[in-house]
């Protein structure tokens, strides 16, 4: 399977099963375990990955970042705190949702935060459904 | 302090923008932590200096989160794919950091 979606850490080890997802322990026998966010961000951009992580704090401010300092990143998908950490069923249907672009009552209303770039291959859902990311300015 | 480490710690404190004392309470405070709680570590984040589970993505808080949701050391190791001996100690270390 050609893998598109890279699960940080945090997220469950049994995310949407048969979806376009790997888990970073299992990617390249998790050498990229060690990596900061922004070399991860990097990492995840030269590998065509989008980021599916639930670290509000810091990742999307990374993600903010690195187009200012001329990088790319291939974009992040970031669980909001409603979902709970170990809801993988949850998780697994707001991710879905998104990723196969369907517009469903309450999914991905508030659930999801989404850093897209304009190069990057997301789907092009309705911006009234998620919540592009601005870098502070 | 040898002279060496201390023009080192001038250094980082300088690096750091704050004083030398401040420097060096830290790091007794963040190595006394790390004595304590093997596998802990500190880095720098957007809030300031945060505990991490050494050679993982993952913040303490974050372990301590899913604790929380679990009640149980087992299940959050099991949440991470983790042995025991990584995830037990998190919610401890949350509640001592300062």
């Amino acid at each position: 399977m050609s893998f598109r979606l890279l699960a940080d850490e945090n997220t469950s080890h049994r995310l949407v099963p048969g979806f376009p997802i790997i888990h970073i322990a299992k990617w390249q026998n998790g050498i990229w375990l060690g990596l900061d966010d922004t070399a991860l961000l990097i990492s995840c951009t030269e590998a065509k990955l989008v980021l599916v992580a639930f670290d509000r704090s810091t990742l999307a401010w990374h993600a903010g970042q690195l187009p200012r300092a001329g990088r790319d990143h291939s974009g992040v998908i970031l669980f909001r705190g409603a979902v709970r950490n170990v809801d993988y069923g949850y998780q697994s249907r707001l991710l879905a949702a998104f990723w196969q672009n369907e517009e469903k009552p309450g999914i991905g209303r508030t659930e999801l935060f989404i850093c897209r770039n304009l190069s990057n291959s997301m789907p092009n859902v309705a911006g009234s459904t998620l919540f592009a990311y601005s870098p502070p300015s | 302090m040898p002279q060496r480490f201390e023009r080192l710690v001038v250094k980082q404190a300088r690096a750091a923008k704050t004083s030398k004392s401040n420097l060096v309470a830290r790091y007794v405070i963040e190595k006394s932590l790390e004595n304590e709680f093997p596998g802990i570590s500190f880095r720098d984040s957007l809030s300031g200096r945060e505990a991490y589970v050494a050679g993982h993505r993952v913040a303490v808080w974050e372990v301590a989160e899913v604790y929380e949701e679990t009640k149980s050391v087992e299940k959050t190791a099991a949440h991470f794919g983790w042995p025991l001996v990584l995830a037990k100690p998190c919610p401890h270390v949350r509640q001592r950091i300062p």
